[in-house]
């Protein structure tokens, strides 16, 4: 499976991954340069002091200079530069920190997506036509047309105002702590990964009807197989195909969601602080936070390609 | 002669479809003997795979057998649970199929799939693997220890579909069913197909079900044949006797249709005129009428069934092609157009 | 002879035949939930037109109302933080949402289907450079740039519709880029070419028309991803700036309140939802409608 080609493979894409994420990070960097006004100017600091701070974060160079030390500190050290609204704040722990709590709500959103989707894609497959099937498919429509807000809204006057406080009143993730726990986390990932669930759901659905035509599954029939194993091992292998496929856009879309659902629960994660930034006009993190989005998504990229190699033996690079 | 291990008494299969029911087998019936090699022969349409499909019970949505039997060893399929034909499948009645890139499944290993046909009646893992190997070998199939774990990608179409027959061949089944196996195969490896075949069915006893288009296929490997339109059986006899003295004008002109090496260079290219019958709404009377070189006022109107018109050759017809040859000059005629034989033409035929 | 056989074959009928256009709306019209789709969403657009020159109040005009106060005779949706009526707000609202779905859309079609006609149809350097383009902007996550790119521009529905147009063309640009591709292959491209046809004839009066159904599709399901898209943006607070209403900011001003004063959201909630689905159902309908191989 993972031969000599394929680690030769991988090695290729780490490198281009890299090489993107750098080019994404300049191009957000010289762009936003280009702004008038800046985090620094919204303070109350006027003058010779004013002047000072400009000097300190090096902000008075020319543009080419200031480029090339950002270069240079990411590359060489990882360091993405400092904060410039909270003075002193490092980006990269900051980032990296609420890398891995984005990538928890994210994963169980994940998880839940695929989960979900692939149970019930199934079900309405092998019940196809059937009310059940129906129910699934309109279900799936309305899952993926509302928001994720919406949804989210939507469980919180559930639970929490109609249904009494079901989570204990706090929607709130506690600050500092590493890991929230599954009582809290579970409603911002729902709401975050449902309506990628409807999707997953209908797409699977399709596949697997699709497979199910197919010669081969006759050929299992006629050979005398029990029916459970043939849509495992037969049809829903080769029913996946087409989901994985859909895997990237679908980890692109959890994570643009989870700006809103992180924004909407105040859970202290990637999205929480790009939206946080944008609006403070911290430019500084604002690159900083995009460049590691930029290597998520290459990440996640180069995992879907190496899924197809799992799943399809057709496959090989 | 020994009792038949298959037989199928008046089967009906029927499809429906948003324009109406399609009567894809209509009172179909025959007999299968120990070790013997049937054909069931007609074009696209006649309804000779869903005969086959029907003998297991795989006809697919939204078609179902409507009524009939299909007794094995005198106990009728139609009656037994879906466990029991189950049971059956795949160890004492097995089916190949035509196109052996898609009925095998692409992301499973060829040796997997043929262990699966073994294991999935009892053997026990190991078992299945040895015996894999043997198979593969038994078709033909080189360098077998290593093919085995080959995915169906990495084999030829001809190794492939050695490797269907192999797979089919696994239990030992009593009755092969082989739909059309060479049919999407070069006809070089279609002859080596059908010559392994052959050796088969006298080394091993299997009886062969083959459905095909192709009359050279039958008189390859066949010794008695179904002849199959618009989902009725309309000759059935020896192979040698219907290729020597067909009696229905059908079979009659799919033979005459075969072009031959010794043909005058000059001769006019025969096919049979007109199209596939419409199986939502045949034509009355005989369905093979509107085509008919030999028809009768009677064909329009009256459905013929099978009779013994010649010793051992059954044939649903109201004229003969004896009669034909002896009243309508049917050897002498050049142009075998509907009706050319008898001059009977009614207006529409349908 | 020619005669006879010619007569003998009106002895077999045939069945009567159909056009792609035809068929299709036929298969359409059968189609429930496309059909209540597309009255919803006639509804949407009347209601957005006569809020141009009507709204029950004055959609900017604060305080006509007790703030927070529910749904009355007097205020049919309540009223938002600010004491502004509800029902006008979202009125006014729907305006945004379609324009902005609609209008980019259109701009994508007309950027992206002659990039994609041009890149699938004669291949070659062209063909390479978009395609790389085409995957670079793949990879970003749409929202994020789009964020940027208004943060850098200026929240307007002008910016905000350029900044989805930009990171959203490319869908379109590659579904119209594969049609050209199958599409140059066939028979009747050779049989233009070799009748002397003009390329900008060829790609505008042969391969488009041909690749119209799935363009068309692609297109009504482009429009409640762009909504969506600004709805998100507007509820971060970075889309259309007060007092205009978009749906997606007034979700955002009726969470904090959703405890007691659930109407807020809710209202905004549903109209953005109802929406949203009516637009992919009626995509859906019309893909199920188009696709040659569906049987019903």
């Amino acid at each position: 499976m993972f031969t000599r080609g394929t680690l030769i493979y991988i090695a290729q894409r780490i490198v281009l991954i890299g090489f993107t994420v750098l080019v994404v990070s300049s191009v957000v960097f010289l762009g936003i340069h280009r702004l008038p006004g800046d985090a620094l100017f919204n303070e109350k600091v006027r003058g010779a002091a004013y002047i000072a701070l400009l000097h300190q974060y090096g902000l008075d160079k020319p543009l080419y200079v200031q480029y090339w030390n950002f270069l240079v500190g990411v590359v060489t050290r990882g360091d993405l530069g400092e904060s410039l609204v909270n003075r002193g704040l490092k980006i990269t722990p900051l980032v990296v920190r609420e890398l891995g709590v984005s990538a928890e709500v994210g994963g169980m959103a994940l998880v839940f997506t695929i989960g979900l989707g692939l149970l019930l894609g199934v079900f309405a497959a092998v019940r196809q036509n059937t009310w059940l099937d129906y129910a699934l498919t309109t279900t799936s429509v309305i899952g993926y047309s509302m928001p994720n807000f919406v949804i989210a809204a939507f469980l919180i006057l559930l639970f929490g105002v109609w249904l009494n406080n079901v989570t204990g009143g706090t929607f709130y993730y506690q600050l500092g702590a590493w890991h929230g726990d599954l009582g809290q986390l579970w409603l911002p990932a729902f709401a975050l990964g449902f309506p990628y669930a409807s999707i997953v759901a209908r797409l699977t659905r399709a596949s697997m009807l699709e497979v199910i035509r197919q010669d081969y599954i006759r050929t299992a029939r006629a050979k005398g197989l029990r029916e459970s194993v043939i849509l495992v091992r037969h049809a829903l292998r080769n029913a996946l195909i087409p989901v994985i496929t859909i895997l990237a856009p679908l980890i692109i879309g959890i994570i643009t969601g989870s700006v809103v659902i992180e924004n909407f629960f105040g859970i202290p994660g990637l999205g929480k602080e790009f939206a946080q930034s944008i609006l403070n006009r911290d430019y500084a993190i604002v690159i900083g936070v995009f460049t590691m989005y930029a290597a998520m998504v290459g990440a996640a990229n180069l995992l879907v390609d190496l899924a197809y190699v799992v799943i399809d033996p057709r496959i090989r690079y | 002669m020994a009792a038949p291990i298959l037989q199928v008494r008046n089967l009906r299969t029927q499809f429906s479809t948003q324009d109406g029911i399609v009567k894809a087998v209509d009172d179909v019936s025959f007999e299968l003997y120990p070790g013997e090699t049937l054909g069931i022969v007609g074009e696209s349409g006649s309804g000779k795979s869903v005969t086959a499909l029907s003998i297991l019970r795989l006809v697919p949505e939204p078609g179902r057998i409507v009524s009939g039997q299909i007794l094995f060893h005198n106990e009728d399929l139609m009656h037994m649970s879906d466990e029991d034909v189950r049971e059956i499948r795949g160890r004492d009645i097995a089916m190949i199929f035509q196109d052996p890139q898609s009925s095998l499944n692409p992301v499973l290993r060829v040796g997997f799939q043929i262990d699966e046909a073994m294991i999935a009646h009892g053997k026990s893992k190991p078992d299945a693997h040895v015996r894999t190997i043997e198979l593969l070998k038994r078709v033909r199939i080189p360098a077998a220890e290593t093919r085995v774990k080959d995915f169906p990608h990495q084999l030829s179409g001809g190794m492939r579909q050695r490797a269907m027959i192999a797979m089919g061949l696994a239990n030992a089944p009593q009755i092969l069913i082989a739909d059309e196996p060479t049919t999407a195969l070069d006809v070089t490896v279609q002859a080596q197909i059908l010559e392994l075949l052959g050796d088969l069915n006298r080394e091993l006893g299997t009886a062969i079900i083959m459905i095909t288009h192709n009359m050279g296929v039958v008189a390859g490997l066949c010794t008695r044949v179904i002849v199959m339109y618009a989902g009725q059986i309309v000759e059935q006899g020896p192979v040698d006797q219907i290729f020597e003295n067909p009696q229905h004008p059908y079979t009659w002109s799919l033979l005459k249709s075969i072009p031959r090496v010794d043909a005058v260079r000059h001769e006019r290219l025969r096919s049979i005129e007109g199209i596939a019958p419409d199986l939502l709404r045949p034509p009355s009377g005989c369905r093979f009428h509107p085509r008919c070189p030999f028809r009768i006022e009677k064909c329009y109107t009256d459905e013929p069934t099978l009779k013994e018109v010649a010793p051992d050759d059954l044939a649903a017809c109201w004229v003969t092609m004896d009669r034909a040859r002896k009243e309508m000059g049917a050897d002498e005629m050049v142009d075998i157009r509907p009706g050319a034989g008898s001059g009977v033409h009614k207006g529409r035929e349908s | 002879m020619a005669v006879a056989s010619a007569a003998r074959a009106v002895e077999f009928e045939l069945p009567p035949q159909q056009s792609l256009w035809s068929d299709a709306w036929r298969r359409l019209r059968r189609n429930r939930f496309a059909l209540i789709a597309t009255v919803y969403l006639v509804f949407l657009v009347a209601v957005a037109l006569v809020s141009t020159v009507w709204t029950p109040y004055r959609m900017s005009a604060i305080g006509v109302a007790e703030t927070y106060s529910p749904p009355s005779a007097a205020h049919l949706l309540g009223a938002d933080p600010l004491g502004r009526d509800l029902l006008s707000r979202l009125m006014v609202g729907s305006q945004v949402s379609l324009i902005v779905g609609v209008g980019t859309q259109v701009l994508v079609l007309l950027v992206g289907v002659p990039i994609g006609l041009l890149a699938g149809y004669y291949r070659g350097w062209l063909d390479n450079v978009v395609t790389f383009i085409i995957n670079v902007f793949y990879g970003i996550p749409d929202v994020l740039v789009a964020m940027i790119m208004v943060f850098l521009l200026g929240p307007s529905l002008t910016n905000i519709i350029i900044a989805i147009v930009a990171t959203r063309w490319m869908d379109m640009a590659r579904l119209v880029r594969g049609q050209a591709l199958s599409l140059r292959e066939r028979e009747f491209v050779e049989a233009g070419r070799a009748a002397g046809a003009k390329p900008f004839k060829m790609l505008f009066g042969h391969i488009m028309p041909n690749a119209m159904g799935p363009i068309i599709v692609q297109a009504t399901l482009g429009i409640p991803a762009a909504i969506l898209f600004e709805a998100f943006l507007s509820f971060l607070g970075v889309g259309v700036q007060p007092p205009t209403p978009s749906w997606g900011s007034m979700a955002n001003e009726g969470v904090q309140a959703i405890q007691y004063a659930p109407h807020i959201v809710i209202a905004p909630s549903i109209a953005l939802s109802l929406t949203l689905m009516a637009f992919n159902f009626l995509g859906d309908g019309l893909r199920d409608a188009l696709d040659p191989r569906s049987r019903r």
